[in-house]
């Protein structure tokens, strides 16, 4: 607990520069390695295979939180950077040509694959948890079901009194056409993946319109429902993005343990027939 | 529509007497026993009379040889004065936390650590029924009515093995902890048969208040036992030598604001604007006034704020063993221009002081301290300020968040559990770390008030001022002496819930427990399922410390001391 603070630029420009140097020496040695015609690819190779293995390590201290393995947040910066370092061995150890038959190809692919949904989850932890505090009410994701099913009773309810205390249909009917298919479950989630409102805007516009055709009564029932439509879209928002942060670890995971076996398979086909 | 009003008597001081079955003999007793025959009903008004307060404020409590009255480490709200036999009061050495039905916290090895991977339950709250039918060290009695009491097993030998004191009919004990709101410093249990007289701090209050020579005593005893080691360990008053300890505590005044009992009314501030807030905040002093006394906050904790525009603004708080004035006396001890203290400082809940006269200060501290230590020299402020002086915040946290921290009572933490929103891609990896360090229950729910982007989550702050410890019938949540976290002993949890509701910030559970079959566990008298009171532990017994914060991949969570605002600065700047 009484931990220094780190602060997040020092440390940025200290990891970034480690990595530099590393990667600069691991070019400078594999230059060496092809000028003194060694077999660079073992050596490549081998280190790529650690690299992965450190890599992979990360998801046992996730499992292991009660043991003083260091924090997680240091093994995160590791992960990083290590795995930026792991795409540099990847290149020198099989070069910038298209990988040839089954074994090669699919392990490129898997790599490929784990390095690409390793990238993109990064850039979405250092995007996603601001966009989520900007908008709406701080959500458990468990409890989002139970909030939307509350918003959709409470908007139910002033359809039905908007019915009852004027006599009119039109809220009712825009309700059941309109609002009911959009408070009956999460929705719009690509949109809100993308940061586009337009489905929002277009329900607000909607009832904007309807209220020149209504009374007093009727036009405070409907703002009240225009609140909770604001409020089931920012819970689809949360939803949405967090669902999308949960679901990319779905993504990573497998994937990295299927590399881990195919390097393997790997590294015992090359020791069987090299 | 005119609305309809409901009418309701005023509740009044002593609508729940401490005890209701308290009958005019038995007052009638109290009243001859010393110290209570030693005050003089006179100085009491008729609305609130001495006998008033034996019949409202007090309860008789019967003790077996060996029950626990009082123990060491515990916050009490009362004193105790003995109208029949003899207890002792245990000096040294301390008891074991066992034999104080307290949890004896120890850090698992290595191996037990790693055990957790395949022995934790897969349903949740199950607990080895086989510990609550132990051979304990205490034994846990229900005494009169519905009362629970911790027994030592074997006080004879306590006796032989420590050095204890007896203290015998007419004499009172406990008096210090209720009104300074401390805990207790003693164990003391009933060595024979005894009948004590309970009196809660609200009646200690009015007494204290009305009676000279109880007042006295209590300071008396207040300056003799507490006063002189708290001023020998305050940095400012280190060098000074026995005789002048000695003088400025024969100096020091004490005084009390605001509420004792603020957490039965904290969750009513919630809808209050700040300036109503500050409105309900008891002042001490005013920026205005003249710098006269050095203030020691002595419990409970104080906001800082200076008048801007027609409001205030928070600029800082204080809590135990901060001095509040300082700087303004020193100006005035080396400049002609005198200035009044440059801030203001409420009672935020409930706050004990301790004023320090300026003359004092003057004549025996500021003489003897190196010119490093003396707080830089202050510009007496002209005109009004403005609202809007980005240059005039205070350190580097928004006014905002320390209004947030202080109209919350958060400042109360010290180790609360702040998450940066922006940083947390709610992963939950806090919650599968908690939950996997104690036995698949998360002991905190990743929910919480929110300033901006920085969540106080729902997790046990270990309270400086652990509301939550009083009124504990078995003391079962107690503070760990040694690591300061607050901690429930399990096996002698009752889950009466009194914890829970005590708790302003709603961060104890009562969860029903099952055995190791996944049945629930039944009371054998009432068939209600057994319930405990749970909450965050610090991880005291993991020895990586608190899994949450270590678990937290993106650097999102702190476990932090919310009085330390250098270190908070320090993390929200990061």
């Amino acid at each position: 607990m009484g931990e220094p603070v780190k602060s997040f630029t020092l440390r940025l420009r200290r990891n970034l520069l480690a990595t530099g140097l590393l990667a600069a020496l691991a070019i400078l040695g594999y230059a060496a390695l092809s000028a003194t015609l060694a077999h660079e690819n073992f050596v490549t190779g081998w280190i790529l295979a650690s690299i992965i293995a450190l890599l992979a390590a990360y998801n046992l201290r996730r499992n292991l939180p009660f043991l003083p393995l260091g924090s997680s947040s240091g093994w995160l910066q590791l992960h990083i950077y290590l795995g930026f370092l792991g795409v540099l061995f990847f290149v020198l150890h099989v070069g910038i040509e298209v990988p040839t038959g089954p074994m090669e190809i699919g392990l490129a692919t898997v790599y490929g694959l784990v390095a690409g949904s390793g990238i993109l989850g990064f850039i979405m932890a250092r995007t996603v948890p601001e966009r989520l505090s900007r908008r709406g009410e701080e959500v458990l994701f468990d409890r989002i079901p139970k909030f939307r099913r509350q918003l959709m009773d409470r908007a139910e309810s002033l359809a039905l009194r908007a019915v009852e205390e004027t006599g009119s249909t039109t809220i009712a009917d825009y309700y059941t056409d309109r609002l009911r298919p959009f408070f009956d479950g999460p929705r719009n989630y690509l949109g809100h993946v993308l940061e586009i409102s337009r489905s929002r805007h277009q329900l607000l516009d909607e009832m904007r319109d309807l209220e020149r055709y209504l009374n007093d009564n009727e036009t405070a029932i409907l703002r009240e429902i225009a609140e909770l439509t604001r409020a089931k879209d920012d819970l689809d928002y949360h939803y949405a993005l967090q669902s999308m942060m949960k679901r990319w670890q779905f993504v990573h995971v497998p994937l990295s343990f299927a590399l881990l076996i195919l390097v393997l398979l790997h590294i015992v086909v090359v020791y069987a027939f090299a | 529509m005119a609305r309809q009003t409901v009418e309701l008597q005023r509740p009044e001081r002593w609508d729940n007497p401490f005890s209701p079955d308290l009958t005019p003999e038995d007052i009638e007793r109290a009243l001859g026993i010393p110290p209570l025959s030693e005050i003089d009903p006179e100085t009491f008004p008729a609305t609130a009379s001495l006998r008033d307060i034996i019949r409202n404020d007090t309860r008789i409590r019967r003790f077996e040889p060996g029950d626990i009255v009082v123990r060491e480490a515990d916050y009490g709200n009362s004193a105790f004065v003995i109208l029949e036999g003899t207890v002792r009061v245990i000096l040294r050495p301390r008891l074991p936390a066992e034999m104080l039905g307290r949890k004896a916290e120890r850090r698992r090895s290595v191996w037990q650590a790693v055990r957790q991977l395949w022995s934790n339950d897969t349903l949740p709250e199950v607990r080895d029924v086989s510990r609550y039918r132990g051979d304990s060290q205490v034994r846990l009695t229900l005494a009169d009515g519905d009362e629970f009491r911790l027994s030592l097993r074997d006080p004879e030998s306590v006796v032989e093995d420590h050095f204890t004191v007896p203290m015998k009919e007419g004499e009172m004990f406990g008096e210090i902890a209720a009104v300074s709101r401390s805990p207790r410093t003693a164990t003391i249990f009933s060595e024979t048969p005894s009948l004590l007289l309970e009196i809660r701090w609200q009646g200690l209050r009015d007494i204290r208040r009305r009676d000279a020579k109880f007042r006295d005593k209590v300071d008396q005893l207040y300056r003799a036992h507490s006063l002189e080691v708290q001023f020998r360990e305050a940095p400012l008053f280190g060098k000074l030598g026995p005789d002048q300890i000695a003088e400025v505590s024969r100096a020091t005044q004490f005084a009390s604001y605001g509420d004792f009992d603020w957490h039965t009314t904290y969750k009513a501030l919630a809808g209050k604007q700040g300036s109503e807030r500050l409105e309900d905040e008891p002042i001490i002093v005013t920026e205005d006034q003249l710098a006269d006394a050095l203030i020691m906050v002595r419990s409970g904790f104080a906001r800082v704020s200076q008048r801007v525009d027609h409001g205030h603004r928070t600029v800082s708080y204080l809590g135990p063993g901060d001095l509040f004035g300082l700087g303004e006396i020193v100006h005035n001890w080396k400049h002609d221009n005198k200035v009044t203290y440059q801030h203001t400082l409420r009672a935020t809940g409930s706050v004990d002081v301790l004023r320090v006269p300026a003359s004092v200060i003057v004549e025996h501290v500021l003489p003897g301290l190196p010119a490093d230590r003396l707080p830089p020299p202050i510009t007496p402020r002209t005109g009004s300020r403005s609202a809007w002086r980005p240059d005039d915040i205070a350190g580097k946290i928004e006014p905002g968040m320390l209004e947030f921290l202080v109209d919350n009572r958060f400042i109360n933490g010290t180790a609360s559990m702040v998450i940066d929103t922006d940083r947390c891609t709610r992963c939950d990896e806090c919650v599968k770390a908690c939950a996997a360090s104690h036995n698949n229950n998360p002991r905190f729910v990743r929910h919480g008030q929110k300033y901006g982007h920085f969540m106080i989550a729902n997790a046990c702050m270990h309270c400086v001022d652990p509301v939550c410890m009083i009124g504990c019938p078995t003391g079962a949540i107690h503070r760990n002496v040694e690591a300061g976290q607050v901690v429930i002993n399990d096996d002698t949890c009752i889950g009466c819930g009194s914890c829970a509701s005590a708790c302003p910030y709603s961060n104890i559970r009562l969860v029903g427990i099952r055995d190791e079959a996944g049945g629930f566990i039944l009371d054998d008298q009432t068939n209600a399922p057994l319930e405990k009171a749970t909450k965050c532990d610090l991880c005291a017994d993991q020895i990586g410390g608190p899994a949450c914060q270590r678990a937290c991949p993106n650097d999102a969570l702190i476990r932090i001391n919310l009085r330390d605002l250098d270190r908070l600065a320090e993390w929200v700047n990061r």
